[in-house]
């Protein structure tokens, strides 16, 4: 039994890399991006109003 | 090569937000003149008697700017209380005659690390009258939480 589903396993990586979905990863990087770029603004318009 | 589509969606934005975070503090520093504190003149730090900084203090070099000559030590300044009318620009040039301290006006963007041997120099206009605190934020010894001088701007 073992032995049949690391087989199944190993036959079938191709297939799956090509159907991998990046979604969840694009909203994770959006979402640290934004905040990088949100963040990065707010300080620079601090900075600017303290001149 | 291939790239995923949501690849090139973040790999560009990426990118572009560098550019444009770059782009932004290249205009102020070569436009406008913003520049680190601690700029390319120096002084000797076991020798400050002989130097600009024998007498520390505020003096006048027109009729709103002021130059501040001030030492830090630990743990104090040297003086410890200036004072400028309103509305005048301050250029501050600080030095240091032992280890590494900072000179911080909080609700300024005054703020820089004072490294001995260095002029480490910046400017403000003070367009309010008060008192301002300066306290140094680079931790410099046992007494340091009591670092701390005072800029009076007179009304
Ligand atoms: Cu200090």
């Amino acid at each position: 039994m073992q032995h049949s589903d690391v087989e199944t396993k190993e036959a079938t990586p191709l297939k799956e890399t090509k159907e991998h979905s990046l979604k969840g990863t694009l909203y994770f990087v959006m979402f640290i991006g934004s905040f990088i770029f949100i963040s990065w603004f707010v300080i620079y318009f601090l900075f600017l109003s303290r001149i | 090569m291939h790239l995923h589509k949501y690849e090139k969606i973040w790999m560009t934005f990426g990118i572009g937000s560098l550019v444009l975070f770059l782009a932004v503090l290249g205009v102020s520093a070569f436009a406008f003149g913003a520049q680190p504190p601690s700029h390319m003149h120096s002084v000797d730090s076991q020798n400050l008697e002989e130097s600009v900084f024998s007498a520390p203090g505020v003096e006048q070099i027109d009729e709103t700017t002021y130059r501040a000559r001030l030492v830090a030590m630990a743990f104090g300044y040297d003086p410890g209380t200036i004072e400028v009318p309103v509305g005048s620009t301050v250029i501050f040039e600080i030095t240091s005659s032992d280890v590494v301290h900072s000179f911080a006006i909080p609700g300024t963007n005054v703020n820089l690390m004072v490294t001995p041997g260095h002029v480490n120099m910046t400017e403000h206009t003070f367009t309010e009258p008060g008192e301002y605190l300066v306290l140094c934020n680079e931790y410099c010894g046992t007494g340091h939480q009591h670092m701390q001088m005072k800029i009076e701007v007179t009304p």
